[in-house]
């Protein structure tokens, strides 16, 4: 079997590590991809925009009840927090969490519980330790973990969180993550209770 | 008994202490909500899981209870709980031409429509508070389609629904109000429309006359039910 969805998290600073990732993978990389970034709640379409340019995967805003999709990335909206469900997504207007909404645990949270073993977190640059305690459950539900190397983020914040709260996480260079997201994608997921090597 | 806490994300929850049973988990959730849909009339079967899922659990944790089935004892027998867990799991955020956007699109695509009908009905389902409805009410006023406009405001929680007759708003949340109104393509001056009154802004009570209100209850014993289910 292999993984049903890739959950990505950062912040502020967020958008340079985001276009190398998702500009080194290809248009037919199968697994669904999320991505929570900080955001105002004012903001507009933009994000998208820059992010479609950088990448040959198709990129789009997600809509409550929108369903996972291979060959996308799926952005979370500014100003609702996003849950995983079941082969699609729902939105929420739940108080911010940490001030944050988007909320990068709420959406990691909920990939653990719906994927379980399927899911694979990944934790980038980033100004507050939002994500941590996501990715950490992700492990927990028998997920995989990978976290940008905080010497190659422009904010080590966010990664140093992560890594403080998932030891067993690979840390990956910003440069290999792109590589390294494509090999783990093409692994069988573990069965569960052994540990994610 | 095993006990079940969720970790949930900004409810202060603490970290689980015993395994995860997700089957048996979602037993318990479908249980609660059909024993709720049979006794109270509310269907939330076809809601949302993960959404759901983390609602209960806020409830849970609140109530200082340990699993989904302690909830649904205190559920099935306090109709108090159940109006508690209503709360929880309506959304009662609004706000005045919330998600401007909308009011762009809406203004755009949706009124050239609108205008070559004699007679336009609009529902606001879950209308809560009435802000959403006003802003409606003022944009078709601007758009000179309000005269022939009929606006249908309906919600399950009553008290929500009187203070959307009531028409008055926290006067700290104008100047966010204003923000929206001008980002949703408003053609006049948002202060036009209120008064600062009875400690709050009062809102032009001429934008209510299209409107009709209604909350849904048994018509039996008039309680919050969704629809009639007192045995005779």
């Amino acid at each position: 079997m292999s993984y049903s969805i890739a959950t990505v998290g950062t912040s502020w600073g967020g958008l340079t590590a985001l276009t190398r990732l998702l500009g080194g993978l290809p248009a037919d990389f199968s697994i669904p991809i999320v991505v929570v970034q900080h955001r105002s709640k004012d903001s507009d379409r933009l994000l998208s925009q820059l992010l479609q340019d950088a990448t040959d995967l198709n990129v789009c805003e997600i809509e409550d009840k929108d369903e996972l999709s291979g060959g996308t990335v799926h952005v979370a909206p500014a100003n609702y927090h996003v849950l995983v469900e079941s082969g699609y997504f729902s939105l929420s207007i739940e108080e911010p969490v940490r001030f944050s909404r988007p909320s990068i645990d709420v959406t990691f949270t909920s990939a653990g519980d719906t994927y379980g073993a399927h899911a694979i977190g990944l934790i980038l640059t980033g100004a507050n330790e939002d994500g941590a305690r996501g990715l950490a459950h992700i492990v927990k539900r028998g997920g995989r973990a990978l976290i940008q190397d905080p010497k190659t983020a422009e904010i080590p914040i966010m990664p140093e969180a992560a890594m403080k709260a998932v030891p067993t996480a690979e840390v990956i260079p910003l440069g290999n993550l792109a590589p390294r997201l494509i090999a783990v994608s093409q692994q069988e997921v573990k069965a569960r209770g052994r540990t994610a090597v | 008994m095993a006990v079940q806490v969720a970790e949930v994300p900004g409810t202060g929850a603490e970290p689980e202490r015993q395994t995860f049973k997700p089957d048996l988990e979602r037993i318990e959730i479908e249980l609660l909500l059909e024993g709720i849909f049979r006794h109270y009339g509310f269907d939330f079967r076809a809601y949302a899981y993960a959404s759901i899922r983390r609602r209960l659990w806020k409830r849970i944790e609140e109530e200082g209870l340990s699993s989904v089935s302690a909830l649904q004892e205190r559920v099935l027998h306090e109709p108090e709980m159940m109006e508690k867990l209503l709360l929880d799991l309506s959304i009662n955020v609004t706000a005045m031409f919330r998600d401007p956007g909308f009011y762009c699109t809406f203004r755009e695509h949706v009124i050239p429509l609108l205008r070559t009908y004699p007679f336009i009905r609009i529902w606001h389902a879950g209308c809560s508070t009435g802000e959403e409805v006003y802003s409606m009410a003022m944009l078709l006023r601007e758009e000179g389609l309000y005269d022939r406009a009929r606006i249908y405001a309906t919600d399950i929680n009553e008290v929500v629904l009187q203070r959307a007759k009531a028409g008055i708003f926290p006067l700290e949340r104008m100047q966010e109000y204003t923000d929206n109104y001008i980002r949703a393509g408003g053609t006049r001056s948002f202060s036009e429309y209120y008064t600062a009154k009875y400690g709050g802004a009062l809102f032009d009570q001429s934008l209510t006359t299209a409107f009709s209100t209604t909350v849904s209850r048994c018509s039996e014993c008039w309680c919050w039910a969704a629809r009639k289910h007192c045995v005779s």
